[in-house]
Order: structure tokens, then C-alpha cells, then sequence
């Protein structure tokens, strides 16, 4: 087999299925967080007295944003699980998405979310929990080829479960 | 061998301008959300950017003046002031963004805390701009910037779908709010001013006259050129790596690892060489393109051919700039987001930058034979509303989209 196709067949593993709805906003919006300085006070206000609330959409997008950071995070892990990479690189990119995660679990688990929609929250928070600590062992061990395979395999199920919940929904 | 090695101001000026920090994951995203769709926009952006530097560089070559004294004297002292106020802010918030691109990129590669590779980066850069002369800071990054043509061997590599990469080249109208903030995104990326600043400031720094007008067209053509073949190449590669597994390219290290997927550590290497090369040009560019405004505007003696203190006002302009955009970056603001909101905001100092170059440019008092014809007064017309159709819809875009939030 080529290592093209190979390639190919490695990254369209499990994603055959249509993207999340809602998918495009979500990941735009977690990239380009409001520079205001009022909202960012509004947000931390919010957040701080539990006022925040979640919508369907809302709580859809997160768990659209928990599926990219864990795709990506599956792709990381199998440079590092094929020794096609650089450790460096791999650590520093393994914190940053494992942040990302962690910052996704923060912002759910501070809103409130409307009716009916708790279970789903919190299973999403405990998702992108898994998801951070997937990262984390890539970031600690980036060399480690093995443990790289494993990492790949946990964050290609976290992927998975994402688009069961939403698919739940 | 010599027509290669002069078109090295148009190859920074446009890769600088075209694949700066922003850029580089901007076009990555557009390709991750839209696929091939958004491809018609960097044409439109480069045969703007293409016509009007040809024209700044052309008036520069004739008239031995550069944009911001054409600025200047066309528009007089209150909107010129206007003019330079905003374009500054632009220039600041792009070196912020550059000097946190560069410590980024230093980052993936050597895994070093964020502050001392800014302090680094920025240092660094004054050093080079201080040692380098023009022509030799033109040629380290222009081309040592070519190293991210790994990104064309990568779509190539993966086998475009050309059916859909000829339909992505026709314009098309959709309903998304968050596809006009690409378009305009896209396209005002590439319309950049500093661009203009930067490439005309460079065509009299090298001292052009209009002898020289064909190593202008050839600067455009190839140099503008090369910064949109790499353009579309990210979003290319994008659309078949990133679009269809759901990937969310938020940061530089996703960029990067899109080379790396094919080329494994080879590709990762010479792709965030690339980047930093890019990056760091653009963090020259934008500062020094700054020192030019503002020492043409208040008549200072200026120029990087100058010794240090035969132009004291021009240096220490530039060196403030980069030492205010560290501070800046050390603020913690996001490099990905201060320089998609300089794009943003870059527009509405876009038609006070490009409307005293046209009339100049047309103007045979001033051009003589050179002065514009028939196509290049018509294109720069049509472009110049089309600038300020961007003007008006950016910052009501930005907000509608939550900065393409949705």
C-alpha cells in the first residue's frame, strides 16, 4: 500500500460520517474568542456567578469543538506513534490542544445549561476531561511510540462518543 | 540569474503580506470550513493587490516618492493624518502579531517559555534589520520563505479534486454571514497597506528608476504570484486533510502539521522554517513600513541605505516598533487574533492608502509616458470601490459574526 494511500486511509478512519451541525461556528468561535474588553468582563461576570446560560446550540458546538481538538489530537498522536515527528513539536502542540480541551470542560462546566440538558453537559465535561488527559500523555511522553498508539486509540473514542451526543440530541 | 534576484522585494512583500501569521491560519481555516469555496477570493484579492503595486511602485520608480508622501501631498495634512494614525495602529497590531507568530513557531521547534522567544524574536529582528542591508534582508526571508512551497508539494501530494479546486476559482453568493467574513477576510489579507508602504519605500531604497519599470511588473507578477499560488495552496490543503475529518485549525502548530501528515519530520521541519521565515518578514515589513510612514509624513530623513545616524529619527521608529509590539505580545492578547482584527481594521484605512496612488499614478503632469492607461485607471478604479464596499461591510461583518463566531 502507498504510503498516500495509507495516509488517506489513516485520517478518513472513522470520519466518513457528515460533520457535526453547528461544527464550522463552533471551532470559529473558539478561535476567535471577543477581543472587547467589556465582553471579556460581561463573560467573567457571568461565569463567576453561574448566570451563563447554555443552549442546545451552544452545548452542541462545544461538543463539536471537543470532537476537532480530539481529531487532531488523534493525528498528533499517530506522527508520534509512526516516529513522524518531532518531540518537540509534539509536546508543545499536545499542551496547547489539551488547554484547549480544558478550557472547553471550563466553559461548560460553569454554565448553566437550559432544561433537559444537564446529562449531556456534564457527559461533555467529563468527555473533554478524558480528552485533556489523553493530551497530557502525549505531551508528557512524546517519544514513546507505544504509548502514542494508545493515546491515538483513546482520542479516536472520544471523537467517536462526541458525535453520539450530538447525534443523541 | 540577475531578473531572479531582483524580484526579491516583490517575493517578501508578497509573502510577507499574503502569509503572515494571520494568514497562514486564516486560509487553513477557510479551506477547513469551506472546502475549495473560497478560492475565487484570493484571485480578487491578488490582481488588486497586483495592480496597485505595480502602480506605487511604478510611481516610485518615476516620481522617486513613495505611497505616504504621494499620501501626503495628494490628501493634504488632516486626512493624511488620518490616514497615518490609522495605518500605524494597523502596522502595531500586525508586528504584535508577528513577534508572537515568531515565538510561537520558536516554540514548536525548541520548547522554550513563550516570553523568551518573544524577547528573542524581537531582538533578533532588530538585529537583522540593523546588520542586513535592504537587499540582503529582502532575499534571507523572501526566500529562505519559499521553503512553504512544502504546502503545494502537500496538496499535490494528496491529489487536488481540480473539478472542485476550477469551481472554487468562480465566484459564488451564499447566505452565510461567516462566508462574507471569509471573503472579505481573505481578500483585505491580501490588500494589506503595508504592502504598499513597504514595496514602494523598497523600490526607492533600491534606488529604481524608470528603467526599472519591468523589474517592477516581474516583482508583481512573479512575487504577488508566488504569495497566492502558497495561499491557496494552504486552503487546498486543508480542504482534503482538515475538511473532511472535522479538524479545527486554530493555531500555527495545525498549520504545520499539515505537512507534516505527508512528509513526516522533513516536512514539518521546512514548513515551520517557512513560517518563520514568512512571519518574521512580515514583522520587517510592517515595522519598517511604519518608520517609512511616519518619517515621509513629518519629512525626516529615512531609509535602511542610510547609516544609523545620518537618519536617527527613521531608526529609532523602527526599533520602537518592535520593542512596543514585545510589550505587547507579553500582554497575553492572542497573535491569531490581534492580526485578524488588524485585517479587519486594515480596511478602512485601505482607500485613503489606495486613492491618492491612483490619482497620482494617472496623473501625466506627475507620470509623463508612465502615467496609468486605459486597463490599469480601470482596474484601479473598480478596485477602489470595491475597498470601500469592504470599508463599510468589515466592521458590521465583525460584529454580526461575533468575528466569525457565528
Amino acid at each position: 500500500m502507498s504510503s498516500v494511500v495509507r495516509t488517506r486511509l489513516m485520517l478518513s478512519h472513522h470520519t466518513a460520517r457528515p460533520r457535526l451541525p453547528g461544527l464550522a461556528a463552533g471551532y470559529a468561535q473558539r478561535v476567535r474568542r471577543p477581543s472587547s474588553s467589556w465582553l471579556l468582563v460581561l463573560a467573567a461576570g457571568l461565569a463567576a456567578t453561574g448566570c451563563g446560560g447554555l443552549s442546545r446550540d451552544e452545548l452542541e458546538r462545544g461538543i463539536g469543538s471537543l470532537e476537532a481538538t480530539a481529531v487532531e489530537g488523534r493525528i498528533l498522536a499517530l506522527g508520534a506513534a509512526q516516529d513522524r515527528t518531532k518531540a518537540t513539536f509534539t509536546r508543545v502542540h499536545a499542551r496547547d490542544l489539551a488547554e484547549q480541551a480544558q478550557h472547553e470542560a471550563e466553559k461548560l462546566a460553569d454554565a448553566s445549561p437550559d432544561a433537559g440538558l444537564d446529562g449531556t453537559r456534564d457527559r461533555a465535561v467529563a468527555l473533554a476531561g478524558r480528552i485533556a488527559d489523553a493530551l497530557s500523555a502525549l505531551q508528557t511522553r512524546p517519544g514513546a511510540e507505544d504509548g502514542a498508539l494508545e493515546v491515538r486509540d483513546r482520542l479516536q473514542q472520544a471523537a467517536d462518543e462526541a458525535a453520539r451526543l450530538v447525534a443523541a440530541r | 540569474m540577475k531578473a531572479l534576484l531582483q524580484i526579491a522585494l516583490g517575493i517578501i512583500a508578497a509573502i510577507g503580506g499574503f502569509l503572515d501569521i494571520g494568514d497562514l491560519v486564516f486560509n487553513i481555516q477557510a479551506g477547513a470550513i469551506f472546502g475549495y469555496d473560497l478560492l475565487w477570493a484570493v484571485l480578487v484579492g491578488v490582481l488588486g493587490i497586483g495592480v496597485y503595486a505595480e502602480m506605487s511602485g511604478r510611481v516610485a520608480a518615476v516620481t522617486k516618492r513613495p505611497v505616504f508622501d504621494v499620501i501626503r501631498e495628494r490628501l493634504g495634512f488632516t486626512a493624511g493624518l488620518v490616514t497615518l494614525v490609522a495605518s500605524q495602529v494597523v502596522n502595531l497590531l500586525t508586528v504584535t502579531a508577528e513577534i508572537g507568530g515568531v515565538a510561537i513557531v520558536l516554540q514548536l521547534l525548541f520548547d522554550a517559555p513563550f516570553s523568551l522567544f518573544a524577547l528573542l524574536g524581537a531582538l533578533g529582528l532588530i538585529v537583522v534589520i540593523w546588520v542586513l542591508p535592504f537587499g540582503g534582508i529582502e532575499r534571507v526571508f523572501g526566500y529562505v520563505g519559499l521553503l512553504l512551497f512544502v504546502f503545494v508539494a502537500a496538496a499535490l501530494h494528496h491529489g487536488p479534486d481540480w473539478s472542485a479546486v476550477g469551481g472554487g476559482l468562480v465566484p459564488e453568493a451564499k447566505s452565510s454571514s461567516l462566508y462574507w467574513y471569509f471573503v472579505i477576510g481573505v481578500i483585505a489579507a491580501a490588500l494589506m497597506p503595508y504592502e504598499v508602504y513597504f514595496y514602494s519605500s523598497g523600490a526607492v531604497e533600491e534606488r529604481w528608476g524608470p528603467k526599472d519599470l519591468r523589474v517592477n511588473r516581474l516583482n508583481v507578477v512573479v512575487g504577488y504570484g508566488v504569495g497566492a499560488v502558497l495561499s491557496m495552496a494552504l486552503m487546498i490543503v486543508a480542504a482534503q486533510l482538515y475538511e473532511p475529518t472535522g479538524v479545527d485549525p486554530s493555531s500555527l502548530g495545525t498549520v504545520a502539521l499539515a505537512a507534516q501528515i505527508p512528509f513526516g519530520e522533513i516536512g514539518l521541519l521546512v514548513a515551520l522554517l517557512g513560517m518563520l521565515a514568512a512571519i518574521g518578514g512580515a514583522a520587517i515589513d510592517a515595522s519598517l513600513a511604519g518608520a517609512y510612514n511616519l518619517a515621509q509624513f513629518l519629512g525626516w530623513e529615512w531609509g535602511k541605505y542610510r547609516r544609523a545616524r545620518d537618519a536617527p529619527r527613521f531608526t529609532i521608529t523602527w526599533v520602537c516598533f518592535l520593542l512596543a509590539a514585545f510589550a505587547l505580545a507579553m500582554t497575553g492578547v492572542d497573535p491569531v487574533d490581534v492580526t485578524e482584527y488588524s485585517v479587519v481594521f486594515s480596511v478602512v484605512a485601505l482607500p485613503l492608502t489606495y486613492l491618492p496612488v491612483l490619482l497620482i499614478a494617472r496623473d501625466r503632469t506627475f507620470m509623463g509616458e508612465h502615467a496609468n492607461g486605459r486597463i490599469a485607471t480601470t482596474l484601479g478604479w473598480i478596485y477602489l470601490v470595491l475597498i470601500v464596499g469592504l470599508a463599510v461591510t468589515a466592521i458590521p461583518l465583525l460584529l454580526a459574526t461575533n468575528a466569525g463566531g457565528g
